[in-house]
């Protein structure tokens, strides 16, 4: 992409991009599904000591194995939703990432205990047991739903001159959402509803989300 | 693990039946008052103190002290903590004993007594932090024995994964002040259950803040018909944690304290089981305020932070003296916030 300096650079609405040129509303939509995706993730891994806690109990390996499941997804999400990006750069592709992840969250609580039951009974160190089950349960959607930060950035980059202002707002923005995922979680949605109810939950606010974003390039 | 007070002890070969070694305990009287060690493990902070012929394991947690465990060093027959003899009240139940797990060790005060006094009982000591039990082994003198083990693990997958029955299941797990919450659950009291052999028994060292309490009552209802409460008489606290054996049997009282009578006749117990037994009991709460905790649902932490319910009074013509001097302490329900008396 060369660097220009024209009027057209300075026009804050307009971003130059290969593929499909976001407008203002739909590039601060994409910052708000940022919020969201930050947030579900984080929640997500909250419910994740929930899930695991009864069946491999409370040792410090479980939340070990929490946490680096959750940043080994974030971690392949990133990679995987740079490469994407540049070759996929559309919203539809973005929407779609995203939806596909929280409807495997949708159906999550269908299939989390013989999934974990498997695991409890047939891995006989519960150190490795604990963390083949968070695997199985929580890598796929937290990659797909780590895949977006990059994704959005490539979208809603038009040069080199704001790329630090974006990726750092796009980051900072879905960080904040990870602030309240985990606090709101944590404080407000366990002692109100039950891991099932709060990943439907989860769920049903990414495909919305989703949708939206798949649905806006018709429109343009 | 950081060991602060490095010890140095002789160690003499074990006689096959005792379940402490008694070289271990004699040393530890002829130490001076005060801290003894302080451990630090991946789960714990660890305070061994002594003072006078009481050894003291205490848990720091946040800041908090809490006294997890004590053992008197001059009368290994004594429980020197009050609420560890309501707990043995459940072994009153079963017609014999041969296999008794607990979940949670600490010093080892419970298992150490049901070691000695039921001795045709095989003692499995299901613990988490493998610092407690290496303190346990070190500084309160717990070896092994063929009729007494410790096994490092969490007790809801020990529980899951073996599938031996049990007389008599002791729950006392606590991480810090609170118990883990999925050792609180529908799910894990039907576990329990599920392990009892017949005319087995559990006991249940519950929390006394009033919706936890309340919801751990609802949610222990749904898997054992039969309960029994009683206050825990501890002092050392300002609210009294409340210990609930879940039967398979049905009894009435008088057939309780019947069978408490033939029991304490049998073991010889140091604490009177048909004395505790009456002085300890409390009336079956209602549990209002109790929401039924499963593993979906159990936000025991939220649940904690309300009020606590059970406040101690003295009942100075109540009041019995047993061995060690220390006094049983009659446990009335505070009244409830709305002004409504609460049920005696």
């Amino acid at each position: 992409m060369e660097i220009d300096a024209s009027a057209e650079n300075r026009r804050p609405e307009v971003t130059k991009s290969r593929g499909h040129l976001p407008s203002v509303f739909l590039a601060l939509f994409i910052y708000v599904v940022a919020f969201l995706t930050g947030g579900i993730v984080m929640s997500f891994e909250m419910l994740g000591s929930r899930y695991l806690g009864p069946y491999f109990g409370s040792g410090i390996y479980t939340w070990a194995a929490l946490i680096s499941t959750v940043l080994a997804a974030l971690c392949a999400g990133y990679f995987l939703g740079g490469s994407l990006a540049d070759r996929y750069p559309s919203l539809r592709f973005l929407g779609a990432t995203v939806t596909v992840g929280s409807v495997y969250l949708l159906l999550l609580p269908t299939f989390a205990e013989p999934v974990l039951q498997f695991f409890v009974w047939n891995i006989d160190d519960i150190k490795l047991g604990s963390l083949a089950a968070a695997l199985a349960i929580m890598f796929f959607p937290i990659t797909l739903l780590g895949m977006y930060s990059p994704f959005a950035i490539r979208l809603l980059l038009r040069s080199e001159h704001n790329s630090g202002v974006v990726s750092g707002t796009v980051y900072g923005v879905s960080t904040a959402g990870s602030i309240l995922g985990t606090l709101g979680t944590t404080f407000f949605l366990i002692p109100l509803i039950g891991s099932r109810a709060i990943t439907f939950t989860l769920g049903s606010v990414g495909i919305f989300a989703g949708a939206l974003l798949v649905g806006a390039t018709w429109s343009g | 693990m950081l060991v602060s007070c490095d010890l140095l002890l002789p160690i003499s070969p074990v006689k096959a039946e005792e379940p402490f070694d008694p070289n271990i305990r004699a040393e530890m009287l002829k130490r001076k008052n005060g801290l003894i060690a302080h451990v630090e493990t991946i789960y714990n902070d660890i305070f061994v103190s002594k003072n006078a012929s009481l050894l003291k394991m205490n848990f720091q947690w946040n800041g908090w002290q809490f006294h997890e465990s004590q053992v008197n060093l001059a009368d290994t027959d004594d429980l020197p903590m009050l609420y560890t003899r309501a707990m043995s009240v459940a072994a009153i139940y079963p017609q014999d004993i041969k296999r008794v797990l607990v979940l949670g060790l600490g010093g080892g005060s419970i298992p150490i007594y049901l070691d000695h006094f039921l001795p045709d009982a095989r003692i499995d000591t299901i613990e988490l932090d493998p610092g407690v039990i290496d303190v346990a082994k070190k500084y309160f003198g717990l070896p092994e024995t063929n009729r007494f083990h410790l096994t490092e693990s969490d007790g809801r997958v020990y529980l899951k994964r073996h599938t031996e029955l049990y007389d008599l299941i002791m729950v006392d797990a606590f991480a810090g002040s609170y118990i883990p919450f999925h050792l609180m659950t529908r799910e894990f009291y039907q576990l329990v259950r599920d392990r009892l052999a017949p005319h087995g028994v559990a006991a249940f060292n519950i929390l006394p803040s009033e919706k936890l309490f309340d919801s751990n009552v609802r949610t222990l209802r749904l898997a054992f018909t039969n309960l029994d409460f009683f206050n825990s008489g501890d002092r050392s606290l300002s609210v009294s944690n409340v210990i609930v054996l879940g039967r398979l049997d049905p009894f009435t009282e008088a057939e309780a304290l019947q069978k408490a009578t033939v029991a304490q006749a049998r073991y010889n117990f140091s604490y009177d089981v048909s004395r505790l037994i009456t002085a300890r009991r409390i009336e079956t709460p209602k549990a209002a305020n109790g929401e039924v905790l499963t593993d979906d649902f159990a936000p025991v932490n939220a649940f904690d932070a309300y009020d606590r319910r059970y406040q101690r009074q003295s009942l100075p013509g109540d009041a019995q003296t047993t061995p060690g001097n220390s006094r049983i302490w009659q446990c009335t329900p505070r009244a409830h916030r709305d002004g409504s008396a609460a049920p005696r």
